[in-house]
């Protein structure tokens, strides 16, 4: 069951952006429906704010961080097991989403946090960014793969935060410091023009 | 059992692209009451498509949730999909017409076989069925793209990435522009223009690309067509006495014990190039033993496509993956002018693309990366852009490329479903090494003229936009039925659309069946008295 409609949500959205006075963060949650209709879906916010920080590009800073950490747990709160996935082109093949890693995941963030505080005497959220990031990477193991995964397929929550970021238009744009806007509505006429620049780099301001 | 009686003037089995425009003409322009009868489901409304293509977005859901029949699945068949609005609630919208060549393969390059009409007999329709989609088009050279009249729409106007690779295939000399597509540059008929959601395919969330649904909403809305859905037209049964057809016999998938009988004046079987001869073959009797309109044999024979060769190519130029994604540059020259001794057509599409400038894990030194690593070795890699080019090529079907009964294999009701084979005609399977060659070698051309280099590049083995099954011809002894979809052997039995092409061209056959329909549609209504404007 759907708790938020579309337009609920995008003048939900519509106001936060403007109260934020951040287009960037605006865009990535966008990307996020927020239709949570599996309980207990949440992932430990702190932790993952924490890994967040330890994956990510900095050029995020701490509002983008933060942004992007939200965004990315109400995604995974979204997501439904048993569902048919689109058709394959030139198949006959019928498929569905596969069960929810979110008991992993969960599980993997409460790893973190207790190697933290054996390695560290601290909660994963209160260590240094290369301390989460060196538990990060001792506990990526073999995920350590050569292509980004589909973030539902990722074995590890890190992996899936990296992967699924970085499938994002705000990442794209970030990386072309351009207002590409991918997957999103865009007057046709401007499609002949080069993309505008991002204010700040794409820093949230 | 008795059966539910149903009487109509027309029905019309399936409701696709073909019979979408076959109803709209036939209510435009005759009094006439007619019937679809859809085997599936009605497709979600409008208002929830921004929703959908969100969760499809988000987590590759389908966005057409239940738009087949479980107990449908086909050996051989290539995409599945039986819902109100068919196969073309998933196209993407590409409607680039057919060349003159095409009609006359065997007279202009001695292979396959003629079509009975000519590509001049169907420019008319062509234009028409442009005008009911609402197609944005250039004009390309007039001698490699002729057109009787201009596009109803201005052309969707090219990207900076498409402005940037015209000038590179301008270059290798290739004259290419705006891919004609049924997606709204301005406003039309009550749909919004294009705003590059970038998902044409699966799903269109404005509805600036022309659905078939949204011809079933005005149709239904006005009261101008009944839409049964849900009802499994299972055999035409001509008249005693007679090969007209009398009856369509079908259930309904909510009552299948409860037989319904639709009688009509006119039958359309519009069920695309598996369920129209498939449901000639189920029709069988002990007068029509190799069903109906079949005395030559050709129901399920000639099934045709076209395969295609495709390439990426990295180009020292900056593109930005993203502006508009599915929209492309056309190029129809090679369909047109023979390059070879041997015989080669095909055509030539090129997109942006992102293929190798993505994001990675590890850099060339094969070093594990994160963040900010992840982001510079993307900025590095992002100052060149990729090209995507493809060539459809055609293939010249073999006769007993074909769909046949599989005895083995039966839907819930114990009906055989088809079973489907693809086979080239000699020439083609002689020719297809050498093809697929020639046209990676053009695009290694192409890469070249542009200070370039082929990433890498892909040879589908399956035929895509597939057609035929009940071929068009002269007469019984080369086709199913006429060059207006008329059966040869039953007078008020047409085949519409896809099924009815003698062979697939090198280019998406959409507009193509559309324009047939349209053709056949002028015909059909012939036998109801025409409306007064």
């Amino acid at each position: 069951m759907e708790t938020t409609t579309r337009r609920t949500f995008v003048g939900w959205l519509s106001g936060l952006a403007a109260a934020l006075g951040i287009g960037v963060r605006a865009r990535v949650l966008q990307a996020a429906t927020p239709v949570s209709n599996e309980q207990n879906s949440n992932l430990d916010a702190a932790i993952i704010r924490g890994v967040a920080d330890a994956v990510l590009p900095s050029e995020l800073g701490n509002d983008g961080m933060a942004t992007v950490s939200r965004a990315f747990t109400q995604w995974i709160g979204g997501y439904r097991s048993g569902v048919e996935l689109v058709h394959p082109y030139g198949s006959t093949e019928l498929r569905q989403t596969g069960a929810s890693p979110i008991g992993r995941w969960r599980s993997q963030l409460a790893a973190l946090d207790a190697s933290a505080r054996e390695k560290h005497r601290k909660a994963f959220p209160a260590l240094t960014r290369d301390q989460r990031r060196d538990l990060v990477m001792s506990s990526l193991g073999d995920e350590r793969l050569n292509r980004l995964p589909d973030p539902l397929q990722a074995n590890h929550v890190a992996m899936a935060l990296l992967a699924w970021y970085f499938a994002t238009p705000d990442a794209v744009d970030l990386c072309y410091n351009a207002k590409i806007g991918r997957n999103q509505c865009r007057p046709l006429v401007h499609s002949a023009r080069e993309p505008l620049p991002l204010k700040n780099g794409g820093r949230p301001s | 059992m008795t059966a539910r009686v149903i009487e109509t003037d027309v029905c019309i089995v399936g409701s696709g692209i073909s019979a979408a425009m076959v109803a709209e003409k036939l209510a435009d322009e005759r009094n006439v009451r007619i019937l679809v009868v859809e085997a599936g489901d009605d497709m979600p409304p409008v208002q929830d498509w921004y929703r959908l293509r969100r969760r499809f977005l988000d987590y590759g859901e389908s966005p057409w949730p239940a738009d087949h029949l479980d107990d449908a699945s086909v050996e051989g068949i290539q995409s599945r999909s039986m819902c109100v609005g068919g196969l073309a609630m998933h196209w993407g919208g590409v409607t680039p017409r057919f060349s003159p060549e095409d009609f006359q393969l065997k007279t202009t390059s001695g292979v396959g076989d003629d079509w009975p009409i000519t590509y001049e007999d169907l420019d008319p329709f062509y234009q028409e069925a442009e005008e009911r989609m609402g197609v944005s088009g250039e004009q390309g050279p007039a001698d490699i793209d002729p057109r009787g009249k201009p596009f109803p729409l201005p052309k969707l106007p090219l990207s900076y990435n498409l402005e940037k690779l015209h000038g590179w295939v301008t270059a290798a000399g290739i004259p290419m522009w705006s891919q004609p597509s049924a997606k709204n540059s301005i406003p039309y008929k009550g749909r919004s223009a294009c705003c590059r959601n970038d998902t044409c395919t699966p799903i269109c969330p404005i509805g600036a690309k022309y659905s078939p649904d949204a011809t079933w909403r005005t149709l239904r809305n006005g009261n101008k067509v009944t839409l049964l859905t849900r009802t499994l037209v299972r055999r035409l049964v001509p008249a005693t006495g007679s090969d007209r057809i009398e009856v369509a016999q079908a259930v309904s998938r909510d009552r299948p014990s409860d037989p319904i009988e639709i009688r009509a004046r006119t039958f359309v079987v519009a069920g695309g190039y598996v369920w129209s001869p498939h449901l000639l073959l189920l029709s069988s009797s002990s007068r029509f033993p190799n069903g109906l309109a079949n005395r030559g044999g050709l129901v399920g024979k000639y099934l045709t496509g076209h395969r295609n060769v495709s390439a990426f190519v990295s180009l020292p130029l900056k593109l930005y993956p993203g502006i508009n994604e599915q929209h492309s540059l056309v190029s129809k020259q090679f369909m047109r002018k023979p390059r070879y001794d041997r015989y080669l057509r095909h055509d030539l599409r090129v997109w942006e693309s992102a293929v190798d400038k993505g994001p990675r894990l590890r850099n060339d030194a094969g070093e594990f990366m994160l963040g900010d690593a992840i982001l510079k070795d993307w900025r590095d890699r992002t100052q060149t852009g990729t090209a995507r080019v493809r060539s459809y090529y055609d293939v010249i079907p073999a006769r007993d490329s074909e769909l046949t009964l599989d005895s083995a294999r039966k839907n819930a009701l114990g009906d055989p479903l088809p079973r489907l084979a693809w086979r080239d005609d000699p020439v083609s399977r002689d020719l297809r090494g050498w093809t697929e060659e020639q046209l990676k070698a053009l695009f290694e051309t192409m890469a070249r003229a542009g200070n370039g280099r082929v990433i890498r590049t892909a040879s589908d083995s399956f035929q895509d936009h597939p057609a035929g099954g009940c071929r068009m011809g002269k007469d019984a002894s080369s086709g199913v039925v006429d060059s207006w979809g008329r059966a040869f052997e039953h007078e008020n039995l047409f085949v519409i659309g896809a099924p009815t092409m003698v062979s697939g061209s090198c280019a998406n056959g959409t507009l193509t069946f559309c324009a047939l329909s349209l053709r056949s549609a002028q015909a059909i209504g012939k036998e109801f008295p025409q409306k007064r404007i």
